[in-house]
């Protein structure tokens, strides 16, 4: 039983950051039938990393590369103690550490449009982190920190805790109005620029673990005792936030780094602190 | 006289025994080993004391006045000497404040003595796993920063004085921890800040000496507070002797020595709204600053709020106030750090942020938070020593200490890259020392949930001030790189660097041994054990976390990675910048302008003020209620 649930996790570690890059396949798609385009092939993004593999590899400086390899592994460290059911704030630094590695190597290939863009990811990690952390402390303080400890209620405890969290894909999915580190128009995609071929293929599988990590947050905001349910109405609520902030990136346009930081701190972290109080009166009340 | 009560005698009186060799031999050579020779006993001691308090199973050693004879009449003679002295400097700086306070100082002083019928406490001394852990601090890191300092001071016109202080400070704040009478850590209370004050205006410059002014008069009047804090502790509990301090039980105005004491401790540590003595004793030599930040002086703040905090935990009228005053303090000077270039005043913000960590962990008041505070102590000093000297020594190289000229230094000064890359690293990343408390305390702020607000943000701009001084320091153009052995730095830079770097890394790989043989004793004696380990994870009640796994895999990437990346030179590209060249100069953002600091300094000041005046106030109403 035990070597079964081990082959059950290690599947999910693999399957996890694969489904994302399906869901990034959808998404190409979908924002393509709404902007009245045909959009490629859904497993679009599996072809790219092929292709990014295939080239020959260049680079600006060794310590890039160092770096990127260190993002990789340091998201996917903690997408496998998310599913091995770790500790949450454990998980969440580890994944904090992978974004941090990300700008690192943005920053020691010294070329204008990266520079830039690790300043405008400095900014994007203070506008989103605090949100994350106070969602995955909201999840603790409501259930455990344990991620095997944690059980079903989430969603109607904590519906605005869920809510918060869409901004916080935003930034992360870089989507409009919250692509400002990677900004395509202004800085060719910023802490990116400076990749290329294999190395590229690193940063985005990295990108894929670190979103399947946040992606599995919301699944944990769905839980029934049958596996067969629970597995499906998790998928179908992790799609469903990805379609919002699908539509969220059709109808806006970029906004500056200074709104995307105030928007966080004030909008989101106000939706956890609002959620809470409402816990915090409710459980004053039923006493 | 045992071995441990031996050797918490010579970590004492080594230091102030070489702080007079000094002053009398004078020269450089002399100083050098008198230095060395210090440091080296201070080691051993402190290590030795470790060892003995571990061979019998971490029992707390008290010693009694009788058996420091003729201590207890020498340290009034001192005492009152001390309290004259500090009126002497005030007049000679002019300062009626200064002379006002030191003046009330000494009466109260006396007051006290006479009253007490110029009796000691018993025991006098009393020597448990806390005293312990900021021995090891001051003895080791001290010693370090002392042997730092003598190649940065080299050419520094008054070496005597400076290193007989510096040796001074370190024999008086291991007198301090090693106190259980509250009039000796009165006495040694003193002592440091009469250090400090000599330190920060050593050099004598106009900024110089209207910094350590204002430090001296900030923390002469927080020996006020603690003084009188003494007197009603007298009064209400009976006793001299912080021991002895009642668990539960207080209300009214016995909750007011603990509240003052709270206060004495906020100037010690820097905390709002106190916190500007610190971040203008920057102006101080290097060294200086790394001894008031890690090794001495701000410690013994929380020092004495850890040694307070099994009353404190009882005492829920005010300890929200002590959580929020220290996550106060951690929340504005996080963002503060953000907006300051000069790479001192950012570590300074960051002292004063952690030691708020710490305040805030006894204020939270679970056996949790308790943990994570003994632990943060720890590994705080150690990093942020290193953190200081590697800018000292990239000073000395650059000639500023300003983040923006550093950039590109990991081409041309790879040790002390390393050695603030190392530094960065174990105080902010997982899963080194002070990240394990960061990850206990997330933990225990669930217990006063608008603290969490607080940390979110805060650790947030911790990686954004932090990482965008790593960022610049290794945007370079990577041609022509030092060797990292070729790194020209002077070898005492190099080894005493080194020790920092792997005394923070190693010590995070044993942080399962730390946490049992260093923090847990201090714990058990009051609280039930909330931190479990078994050597190479540690466990809570609601959490776990595989430090030795992690820290293995932390190595492995790094070390692995740059290993098998050997790029070829035709792989080397140059920069994209959409076709066009022009040399790139980059420049840091510091998102706020003077002005809207100042405001920011001025608001979380406010904020202080008014935590602080509610703090005691609140015992006052309680007793009118």
């Amino acid at each position: 039983m035990e070597v079964i649930t081990y082959i059950l996790q290690l599947l999910i570690i693999i399957l996890a950051p694969l489904a994302v890059g399906l869901g990034a396949g959808i998404d190409r798609k979908i924002t393509a039938r709404m902007q009245n385009r045909l959009g490629p092939p859904v497993v679009q993004p599996f072809y790219d990393i092929g292709k990014l593999l295939a080239k020959r590899p260049m680079l600006l400086s060794r310590l890039q590369v160092v770096f990127a390899g260190a993002a990789l592994l340091f998201h996917a460290a903690a997408l496998a103690l998310f599913v091995a059911g770790g500790d949450l704030i454990v998980a969440f630094f580890v994944s904090g550490t992978g974004s941090i590695c990300l700008v690192m190597g943005a920053f020691s290939a010294r070329s204008p449009y990266s520079y830039i863009g690790g300043q405008r990811e400095l900014l994007a990690i203070l506008a989103y982190e605090p949100v994350l952390f106070l969602v995955v402390l909201a999840i603790g303080l409501e259930t455990s920190f344990l991620v095997s400890g944690i059980g079903g209620g989430l969603l109607i405890a904590l519906p605005l805790v869920l809510l918060a969290l869409i901004p916080v894909l935003v930034i992360l999915l870089e989507k409009s109005p919250f692509d400002v580190p990677t900004a395509h128009q202004e800085i060719m995609s910023g802490p990116y620029v400076e990749y290329s071929g294999p190395y590229l293929a690193i940063m985005e599988v990295a990108r894929w673990f670190q979103l399947a990590f946040v992606f599995g947050l919301v699944t944990l905001f769905f839980w029934s005792a049958d596996p067969v349910v629970s597995a499906g109405g998790k998928l179908a609520l992790a799609f469903a936030v990805l379609f919002v902030t699908i539509i969220i990136d059709n109808i806006t346009a970029r906004l500056t780094r200074g709104r995307m930081v105030r928007f966080m701190l004030t909008v989101g972290v106000g939706l956890v602190a609002i959620n809470l109080l409402v816990l915090f009166v409710i459980g004053q009340g039923a006493i | 006289m045992s071995t441990g009560e031996l050797l918490a005698v010579l970590l004492f009186l080594i230091p102030v025994i070489g702080a007079a060799v000094v002053l009398i031999v004078r020269r450089r050579g002399a100083i050098v080993w008198t230095v060395v020779f210090v440091s080296a006993i201070l080691v051993l001691a402190s290590i030795g004391l470790l060892a003995y308090m571990a061979s019998t199973s971490f029992e707390v050693l008290a010693i009694g006045s009788e058996d420091l004879y003729p201590m207890g009449p020498a340290m009034i003679i001192i005492g009152v000497a001390l309290a004259g002295l500090f009126i002497v400097i005030g007049w000679r700086i002019r300062s009626p404040f200064i002379v006002t306070v030191a003046t009330i100082n000494l009466v109260l002083d006396l007051g006290l003595e006479s009253w007490t019928d110029f009796r000691e406490a018993a025991p006098a001394v009393l020597i448990d796993n806390l005293a312990l852990i900021l021995i090891l601090i001051t003895s080791v890191v001290g010693s370090i920063i002392a042997i730092y300092a003598l190649r940065y001071m080299r050419d520094d016109t008054h070496q005597p004085r400076f290193f007989a202080v510096t040796l001074l400070f370190l024999g008086s704040m291991n007198g301090a921890v090693l106190c259980n009478d509250m009039l000796w850590l009165v006495l040694f209370w003193d002592v440091t800040t009469l250090c400090s004050f000599l330190l920060i205006g050593h050099t004598g410059t106009e900024e110089a000496q209207k910094a350590a002014r204002r430090a001296l008069g900030i923390t002469l009047a927080g020996a006020t507070a603690l003084i009188v804090g003494a007197m009603l502790a007298f009064y209400y509990y009976g006793t001299q002797s912080v021991q002895e301090v009642p668990l539960a039980g207080l209300d009214g105005l016995a909750l007011m020595p603990l509240a003052l004491m709270a206060v004495a401790a906020f100037t010690k540590s820097a905390q709002l709204p106190f916190q500007s003595w610190l971040l203008g004793a920057m102006v101080a030599p290097t060294p200086v600053s790394a001894l008031l930040h890690s090794a001495t002086m701000v410690n013994l703040g929380v020092y004495l709020l850890l040694r307070l905090s099994p009353s404190i935990v009882e005492a829920t009228a005010i300890n929200w106030l002590v959580a929020l005053v220290g996550g106060a303090s951690f929340l504005a000077s996080s963002i503060l750090a953000m907006t300051q270039s000069n790479a001192k005043r950012v570590l300074a913000w960051s002292t004063v942020g952690n030691l708020g960590l710490i305040t805030m962990c006894v204020g939270v008041s679970t056996p949790l938070a308790i943990t994570a505070g003994v632990i943060l102590l720890f590994y705080h000093s150690i990093s942020k020593a290193l953190m200081f000297l590697s800018v000292g020594a990239a000073k000395e190289s650059l000639g500023s200490e300003d983040i923006e000229d550093m950039q590109g230094m990991w081409v041309t000064m790879p040790f002390v890259s390393a050695a603030i890359f190392i530094g960065v690293v174990t105080i902010v990343l997982p899963p080194f020392g002070m990240f394990a408390s960061k990850w206990i305390i997330s933990s225990a702020a669930t217990a006063f949930p608008l603290l969490i607000f607080l940390l979110g943000v805060g650790f947030a701009s911790i990686v954004v001030y932090y990482f965008k001084w790593i960022g610049n320091i290794l945007s370079a153009v990577p041609a022509r790189q030092t060797g990292l052995r070729r790194d020209p730095l002077a070898p005492n830079y190099k080894w005493t660097l080194g020790a920092l770097m792997v005394g923070a890394v190693g010590l995070s790989a044993l942080i399962g041994p730390v946490v049992r043989f260093l923090v847990e004793p201090f714990i058990e004696r009051y609280f039930t054990l909330p931190v479990g380990t078994n050597d190479l994870n540690l466990f809570t009640a609601s959490g776990e976390f595989p430090v030795f796994i992690f820290l293995l895999l932390t190595g492995i990437i790094f070390v692995g990675l740059s290993l098998l990346i050997h790029p070829g030179a035709e792989e080397i590209s140059k920069p994209y910048a959409s076709g066009e060249d022009f040399v790139f100069e980059s420049r840091g953002s510091y998102f706020f302008g003077e002005a809207s600091v100042r405001q920011g300094i001025a608001l979380s000041e406010g904020t202080g003020i008014l935590l602080v005046a509610l703090l005691l106030a609140i015992p006052l109403l309680l007793e009118v209620a």
